[in-house]
């Protein structure tokens, strides 16, 4: 993310007669793409790329086996499971208590395991391993 | 597999069945033409959210498509949206468009899914302020006509899982809801007593009316404005009028080709029909469940997708057969339902409340004898992922234990 996001909001705010203008630069990190690597249960590895969404999202629209998002994306379904890879693990954090839930039952389930559906794309993820559980 | 190269397999239908089918087919290898059909105007979406989140304003149809349009591109799958199939012709091994122009194939599959049924009740049928809830095109029209009303009155005449939701989500903005049931209870269909009285509680907490053995004889349209009339008198004001009351399979197609036909189109294990190039999957089917050791019919997403799987693998030549557990799921409000097995037959429930949990996580467990036939959970998805493992397995837990709050839940602790 730019610095200037974080230190500043809206470093090139310009209000005119109630009007908020933003200058195409502060823009920016809304289309900065994140790049995600996949390694499919076959061992093939696929490198997709987005600015915003899911993960499962990224994987459906990509075709990625082993990663179906049957619920749609709203934790109900675990059709997204993926590993992170532990370098990566900070990166994507810990799943929330619902996912956990989700996940603790499943026989595929590792230390590193999160259901994509809950993981949204942001420059923080830009590179980050996944390996497909199912 | 035989060569496909050359081959042609048309699906009718794009929803969960048809379009995961499309893909699964290529994913299986299938190296010919693939091309779907729909009546319907919109890139595929996910029907969840349609009661739900769109209803509420919380995600668009657009943020919920099934596949991004670039993906059928890539797949190399057609799509044809917007036109209807009039006629199978099966000696000649094609499908009639209703615009008269024929397609060929080599296999051909089924998911035409089922329509809203609108009962015979005067003023249902016509009026610009009625809707049923099934495609985009309804939802859109329930959010317009709501957000276009002054008073944002909504009757809802069913209370399945449908009605419910809906009325969740229009509550949510703040309508003033009412429910009308047929039978003693809502959900009467689909779920046990005890998730009936359960979500009358929740829909009577958040300010909805839930009326059952309400029997709907009449609506009356006066300018923009409705009134249902119940048989026995009782009136409701409505701006406008949602429609759950179940669903009629669409069946025509088959049936006027001459495939068998029972509760839906009748398929076996591996999705086939009586023709032997011809498949049907999804909430159109009717089929011999081999866990359940009976035929049903179930109009769900799990339920598409896997049946879409099946048949798409036997077209491309590896022999499988259905045999998934069923799993469904409800949002309502900050609620989470998810649902494991048919409870179908039951003869015993165990409701279990975690003790310090808050929402309170509910757990209901249900028994045919000694033997877990289903599990319905309530913010609780560990007892739901868990209900699935036990199903799955085959295995039962031990009732006495599972009553046991004070015992965890664990398949260490609870198993007899």
């Amino acid at each position: 993310m730019p610095q200037s996001w974080c230190t500043n909001r809206f470093p090139d705010k310009k209000e005119q007669s109630g009007t908020v203008y933003f200058f195409v630069n502060d823009l920016k990190f809304l289309t900065e793409m994140a790049k995600i690597n996949f390694i499919t249960k076959a061992g093939v590895e696929m490198q997709l790329e987005a600015a915003s969404g899911s993960v499962m999202e990224l994987a459906v629209n990509n075709s990625v086996p082993g990663i179906d998002g049957d619920c749609g994306g709203v934790c109900s379904c675990a059709t997204c499971h993926v590993h992170v890879a532990p370098e990566d693990w900070a990166q994507t954090g810990a799943p929330g208590d619902m996912e956990k839930d989700m996940l603790e039952f499943d026989d595929n389930a590792s230390e590193f395991s999160r259901l994509s559906c809950q993981m949204s794309i942001s420059d923080e993820l830009d590179g980050i391993t996944l390996k497909v559980a199912n | 597999m035989e060569d496909t190269q050359n081959q042609s397999c048309l699906i009718v239908g794009a929803s969960h069945a048809g379009v995961n089918a499309a893909f699964a087919l290529r994913r299986a290898g299938w190296a010919g033409t693939i091309s779907i059909f729909d009546r319907d105007e919109e890139l595929p979406y996910h029907r969840p959210p349609l009661s739900k989140g769109f209803l509420s304003g919380d995600t668009t149809v657009e943020e919920s498509l099934l596949k991004a349009a670039a993906s059928y591109e890539t797949e190399q799958i057609g799509l044809h949206r917007g036109v209807s199939v009039r006629a199978i012709e099966r000696s000649a091994k094609r499908i009639e468009l209703a615009d008269g122009t024929r397609h060929a194939y080599d296999k051909l599959i089924l998911a035409t899914g089922a329509s809203p049924f609108i009962p015979p009740i005067t003023g249902l049928k016509g009026s610009d302020k009625v809707f049923p809830l099934r495609t985009a095109a309804d939802a859109r029209g329930i959010r317009a006509a709501f957000m276009n009303s002054r008073g944002k009155n909504v009757v809802i005449i069913g209370g399945g899982y449908i009605g419910l939701e809906a009325a969740a989500s229009l509550r949510k903005l703040g309508g003033e809801v009412t429910v009308l049931e047929r039978e003693n209870r809502v959900l009467a269909r689909v779920t046990s007593p005890e998730m009936s009285a359960f979500f009358t509680d929740l829909h009577t907490q958040k300010g909805v009316a839930i009326a059952t053995e309400h029997n709907v004889s009449s609506v009356e349209q006066h300018g923009d404005s409705l009134t249902v009339v119940c048989a026995g008198g009782l009136r409701f004001s409505a701006d406008l009028v949602i429609v759950g009351v179940g669903v009629r399979v669409n069946t025509e197609l088959a049936r006027s080709a001459g495939l068998k036909n029972s509760n839906g189109i009748l398929v076996d294990g591996r999705m086939l029909t009586s023709d032997p190039d011809i498949y049907a999957i999804g909430d159109c089917t009717s089929f011999h469940h081999p866990r359940y050791g009976r035929e049903i019919r179930l109009e769900s997403v799990q339920n598409a997708v896997d049946q879409a799987k099946v048949a798409a693998a036997n077209i491309c030549g590896s022999s499988t057969a259905y045999d998934a557990i069923p799993w469904f799921w409800s949002d309502q409000y900050e609620v989470k339902l998810q649902m494991c097995g048919i409870a179908a037959g039951y003869n015993r429930v165990i409701v279990r409340n975690e003790a310090d949990s808050t929402p309170c996580k509910r757990s209901l467990w249900y028994f045919t004898d000694d033997q877990l036939v289903a599990v319905d959970a309530v913010n609780h998805a560990r007892a739901y992922m868990l209900g699935m493992k036990i199903l799955k397995e085959g295995r039962s837990p031990a009732p006495e234990k599972l009553a046991d709050p004070e015992v965890e839940l664990h398949p260490r602790s609870i198993m007899p």
